[in-house]
């Protein structure tokens, strides 16, 4: 006999064993618990899930940043227009504080 | 009278998950018989069967309604069955050439009468069993569907989420991997 007219008889065989539709005592039960446990929040799950999200943002952010700052070209200050460093931080420093007469400089004669 | 399936969906989706049990009655039965046909041992099929209902409910909303729920509900239940046959690959049985008496004796008698309830029709079931445990996932399941429960390839298509075109070809392949795993079986030397 050949091995082909075995596996068609074995297949006839089988489409005669009808599986049985029986279903274990409880089973609705098990399967109405599994779905409640499964409806209720993890609130460690959701924690680790937002803190997954927010990295995700940050890297992000971060690649923008990095794409920004590399391929913006930087143009040079004019030379009339330009600060020189101690002046920037002079004025950054000097904004915030009142004039007063302390704070004034006297003009040098 | 029982509520159309269309009703009890849109009911579960309205956030009454309580008439989910309506389709977990309603289908339990027939899960049962079709994971019964994809495994053979019963703690499995109760962890198929429930994986089925929690992946049900879990995508309850895809459901189109333009397909009958049943049709949905199957194509579910053969994804479950073929993930399942996928994770328990590697602990298929490795008994390939050990026949027991039964099976041997039937197949140097073999061909008894298909509807024959004897002791011969049990061993030939068994060894069935054993020639399907042996298959590989994508072959046990297009085989179980196109010859044992004579599905039309556009319906296997549909289940599985194979074109026409890949369910031919897996047939094919699955027809020739259970010839070779039936002459490792050792099943020649009876023919």
């Amino acid at each position: 006999m050949h091995l082909e007219s075995l596996r068609k008889e074995l297949m006839q065989i089988a489409r005669k064993d009808v599986p049985s539709d029986a279903v274990p005592f409880g089973f609705e039960q098990r399967v109405l618990h599994a779905l409640r446990h499964s409806q209720r929040p993890d609130p460690l799950f959701e924690w680790a899930e937002g803190l997954f999200r927010a990295a995700c943002g940050a890297m992000v952010v971060t690649a923008l940043a990095v794409c920004v700052h590399f391929f913006t070209p930087v143009s040079a200050p004019l030379a009339d227009e330009a600060f020189a460093d101690h002046e920037l931080l002079d004025v950054a420093l000097l904004a915030g504080i009142p004039e007063t007469e302390e704070t004034v400089p006297v003009p040098s004669p | 009278m029982e509520s159309p399936d269309a009703d009890i969906v849109a009911a579960v989706l309205a956030g009454d998950s309580s008439r989910f049990e309506e389709i977990v009655h309603r289908y339990q039965g027939r899960l049962f018989a079709t994971a019964r046909r994809h495994s053979r041992r019963e703690d499995d099929i109760e962890d198929i069967v429930q994986q089925i209902f929690l992946r049900m409910f879990r995508s309850l909303g895809s459901w189109r309604g333009d397909a009958p729920f049943e049709h949905w509900v199957m194509r579910i239940a053969i994804n479950v069955c073929y993930d399942t046959l996928r994770a328990h690959q590697r602990n298929r049985e490795d008994a390939l050439s050990q026949l027991t008496d039964d099976e041997t004796a039937w197949l140097e008698h073999h061909a008894p009468p298909a509807d024959d309830t004897s002791h011969d029709a049990d061993a030939a079931r068994a060894l069935v069993r054993k020639a399907l445990d042996q298959l590989s996932p994508a072959a046990r399941i297009v085989l179980t569907l196109l010859e044992i429960e004579d599905r039309p390839i556009k319906e296997i298509a549909q289940l599985t989420g194979w074109s026409p075109t890949l369910v031919k070809v897996r047939a094919f392949r699955a027809r020739a991997e259970m010839r070779r795993v039936l002459a490792r079986m050792g099943v020649s030397r009876y023919l």
